[in-house]
């Protein structure tokens, strides 16, 4: 039995490929599916042009991993194709090395025209084929096939112990809403993320881990139909995601030292803004719904001495350790999950003298469950989610079904809709329960609109906290 | 010949519904020129004047927290009056009010199940001085409402007994009905007479003389005939208690507050403030009006003030920059800082105080208070 610790796409992406291979596999999660780094993201499915001038080995695993996800994972990839445009400050010097680049990575390019919005001056424009990768779906997804194929997959459990007998891991400790439980492993991942340096001290093995944070924008609407990104050297604010009806600017680069995503800084909202209105000059006049960040696990290779987090490749590498049967995988990104989870299932599959070869490049991710949105009514009217869409995640906590269904998520992020779904709760799990369910999840919604908090949405988190405390009558004290 | 500058009221919420009010009662033309739909249908109607205190504990008599009430320079003797002056023009346009007899506030129950202080209470809405036994009657659809919960709350705040019914909906009725849905079918002859069957079945079987509390569903227009019917033939009195988005209670006042005022004379122009000077305003369109101006334009959350991404807050109706900390919590409080002769300012807009946290109508009353009295001669002065 294959221990995997992280329920991210890593985590899910190696539980996938093992048991494929016909290994049985657990996955652990401290949180719910994607709460870490892969919860948190752009969503693109890179075309790999962002990396020619700098990263070549990264540029050409994004094309090769874009085109194979199309195959096995296309209900939750958009086509939206991408473009790439140079402001007129950059060489035209710089422009044909990137051709080149392109063509060297073999990702198709062509001249574009620019799309409605954009900066007028900017004349030179790409398209390739970035797409957008629908995050949460795709790991639910995964999730699914492995419970399908017979894998468990236990959330809300800390691991905090990793006992080995005669030099290889033996069991598994972890604490879960029950108190300590133990799990028997013949090879453990360490796919934790940002926190896999703290799984590797379990085993007292430090990883070559450094953490780079990065924030992002969440506008309302389809700002753009493709993805559009800055034609230069990888730099902050470089690149607009569009995702169903709304749209993700980012992002930045900053080294630090908590796995934790922390609330974007208003200077480093002010500045992601700044890059964005030179892109698209009416940047500041669109609905923003919210700032939220999210933290790489970069691998430094030895030699590396570079001083910021952007010159670290966004390679990934596959560790092991003086323990035997633990394996480590750190760096990465979310284009690439599957290469990197193939990777790792070889090199377990190999300790544990399993023969069958990856079939992720071939077998396509299970298809959602036909959650049909019925006459009964709805609880979210900005999201569309009704209470029978809810029943099927039922025993979920308030912000865990936000990220399933996406309750909460609209532009009135929870203000109409938070007191009903808890009132839903409340059935399963009693008032006092729900309404602490209620408020943790009021103050990660306000968090993350107070980061941006400006225009329209300024408005709503007024509204919020009126519609709150008069009608709802929700106490403001700590107390209570 | 005295001049019969009329008065140009910027924003048709409360405030400045309540500045346009005590205008056409001392005899000035008014015009009200408004955007939106000003804050009423979110409202439930109810009016707090200080309900949370510093450490948001709730209040019983706002007169004993005199230090923090909004409007510092008003006494007793003038709130009071105030407050008789809202009264009488929320009854003149059409909307009874209960308030307590000792000038303190009353309860009033939230959909939660949570009692709440409020000042001055609807008559359709329930709220007393003290809890009491309670049934509760709901029906399928009415999703704001749980009534499990709702009983639950309000046992373990009052320790008092909340007995619920819950009852199936009306032939016709379909999951996309809103509070709206509900009132125009419960304003039509067809939808009363089964309202009254539905309520009479329901509390067959029961033999107390506790108040039957509803959903706030019951009409726009016939609110209080409904009610006042049904008291009749239930034998004991029927209140709502209110929702949100909308709530009716709001948008009831709402209409009739305006319908009221368009019938004695004032003009409402649907149009947007884009310049304010000494002489009048301009508008969004192009036009202008003259006048002698009040901005009761809601603040940010009105949409009187707009905060751009560099953090730099704009008064949307004069161009003028808004000082802000920056905190969010402070966002509530900034409002027009100098006393400018040129044009006053009521509501939100006026800032200095934290509806939010502490009572929204005390702040919209003590604004408004303060507005009339530095422009005493203005006001009182009236020209036929």
């Amino acid at each position: 039995m294959v221990v995997v610790i992280g329920a991210g796409a890593t985590g899910l992406g190696v539980a996938w490929d093992l048991m494929l291979r016909g290994v049985p596999v657990a996955v652990l999660d401290q949180g719910d599916l994607g709460h870490g780094t892969s919860g948190r993201f752009h969503g693109l499915l890179h075309s790999g042009a962002r990396y020619v001038l700098t990263d070549a080995v990264a540029a050409r695993q994004c094309q090769t991993e874009n085109l194979r996800l199309r195959q096995v994972a296309a209900p939750y990839i958009e086509s939206t194709g991408g473009l790439f445009a140079a402001s007129p400050d950059v060489s035209e010097n710089l422009v044909q090395n990137w051709l080149r680049g392109c063509h060297d990575a073999k990702i198709p390019v062509a001249p574009a025209s620019p799309v409605q919005g954009m900066n007028a001056q900017w004349k030179r424009i790409y398209e390739v084929n970035d797409g957008v990768i629908n995050g949460y779906q795709l790991l639910q997804a995964l999730a699914r096939g492995i419970r399908q194929g017979g894998g468990q997959i236990l959330t809300h459990r800390r691991v905090v112990g990793a006992r080995p007998m005669k030099g290889k891991i033996h069991t598994i400790v972890m604490e879960g809403p029950d108190g300590l439980e133990e799990m028997r492993a013949d090879a453990v991942v360490n796919s934790a993320g940002p926190w896999a340096g703290q799984i590797a001290s379990l085993w007292s093995d430090p990883l070559p881990l450094t953490l780079s944070r990065g924030i992002m924008l969440l506008f309302s609407h389809r700002q753009t139909p493709k993805v559009i990104n800055r034609l230069d050297v990888p730099g902050d604010g470089d690149i607009l995601v569009p995702h169903h009806h709304i749209s993700i600017w980012g992002t930045t680069d900053t080294e630090t030292d908590s796995p934790k995503a922390p609330t974007p800084s208003h200077a480093e909202v002010a500045h992601l803004m700044e890059r964005g209105l030179a892109m698209f000059p009416d940047m500041g006049e669109w609905r923003v719904l919210r700032s939220f960040s999210g933290v790489r696990p970069l691998y430094r290779a030895p030699g590396n001495l570079a001083r910021e987090t952007r010159h670290i490749s966004r390679d990934f590498v596959v560790l092991d350790h003086p323990l035997k049967g633990a394996f480590s995988v750190i760096g990465g990104k979310w284009t690439t999950y599957r290469l990197m989870a193939e990777q790792v299932a070889d090199r377990v599959a190999a300790y544990l003298h399993y023969a069958t070869p990856c079939q992720t490049g071939a077998v396509p991710l299970p298809l959602a469950n036909a959650v049909g949105v019925g006459a009964d009514p709805l609880l979210c009217e900005c999201e569309s989610v009704s209470k029978s869409q809810l029943r099927a995640f039922e025993g979920l906590s308030l912000s865990d079904l936000r990220t399933r269904t996406w309750f909460g998520m609209g532009p009135c992020q929870g203000t109409f809709c938070g007191h009903r779904v808890m009132q839903w709760r409340s059935h399963q799990i009693g008032e006092e329960a729900a309404s602490k369910e209620l408020a943790a999840f009021r103050e990660e919604r306000e968090r993350g609109m107070c980061a941006a908090l400006w225009g329209d949405n300024a408005v709503e988190w007024l509204l919020q906290r009126n519609i709150r405390f008069q009608s709802l009558g929700e106490s403001q004290r700590a107390d209570d | 010949m005295p001049m019969t500058e009329p008065w140009i009221i910027v924003g048709k919420g409360p405030a400045g519904l309540l500045a346009a009010s005590l205008l056409l009662e001392q005899g000035h033309r008014v015009v009200v020129v408004a955007k939106g739909q000003g804050s009423l249908p979110l409202w439930s109607g109810a009016l707090d004047f200080y309900s949370w205190d510093t450490k948001q504990h709730p209040v019983k008599a706002p007169y004993d927290h005199a230090d923090h009430l909004p409007g510092l320079s008003l006494n007793r003797e003038q709130w009071q009056a105030g407050w008789e002056d809202w009264r009488r023009i929320l009854q003149k346009v059409g909307v009874q009010t209960q308030v307590s007899p000792d000038h303190e506030n009353l309860l009033s129950p939230t959909l939660s199940g949570v009692l709440v202080p409020r000042y001055l209470v609807p008559e359709w809405q329930y709220a007393v001085t003290d809890p009491e036994p309670v049934t509760v009657v709901s029906w399928e659809g009415i999703l704001d409402l749980d009534l499990h919960l709702w009983a639950e709350r309000y046992q373990q705040h009052t320790k008092m007994a909340a007995k619920t019914i819950q009852r199936p909906a009306p032939g016709g009725w379909t999951a996309r009905w809103t509070p709206l849905h509900w009132a125009g079918y419960l304003d039509s002859e067809s939808g009363r007479r089964w309202l009254a069957d539905d309520l009479e079945a329901a509390l067959d079987d029961t033999f107390d003389q506790c108040p039957v509390l509803v959903p706030q569903i019951i009409g726009i227009r016939h609110t209080e005939e409904i009610l006042s019917d049904l008291r009749v033939r239930l034998g004991r009195p029927v209140k709502e208690i209110p929702l949100i988005a909308p709530c009716l209670g709001g948008v009831r006042i709402a209409e009739r507050w305006k319908e009221y005022l368009l019938g004695h004379g004032v003009r409402f122009v649907a149009d947007e403030v884009v310049g304010v000077d000494g002489f009048g305003v301009q508008l969004a369109t192009g036009g202008a009006l003259s006048g002698r101006v009040v901005l009761a334009t809601g603040g940010v959350l009105g949409g009187g003030f707009r905060l751009q991404w560099d953090r730099t807050v704009i008064n949307t109706a004069t161009g003028q920059s808004i000082a802000w900390s920056g905190k969010p919590e402070d966002l509530s409080c900034i409002g027009v800082s100098d006393a400018n002769s040129l044009w006053g300012v009521v509501g939100r807009s006026a800032g200095g105080w934290d509806g939010d946290r502490h009572g929204g109508a005390g702040h919209v009353l003590g604004t408004v208070l303060a507005w009339v009295n530095a422009m005493h001669e203005e006001v009182y002065c009236a020209a036929r």
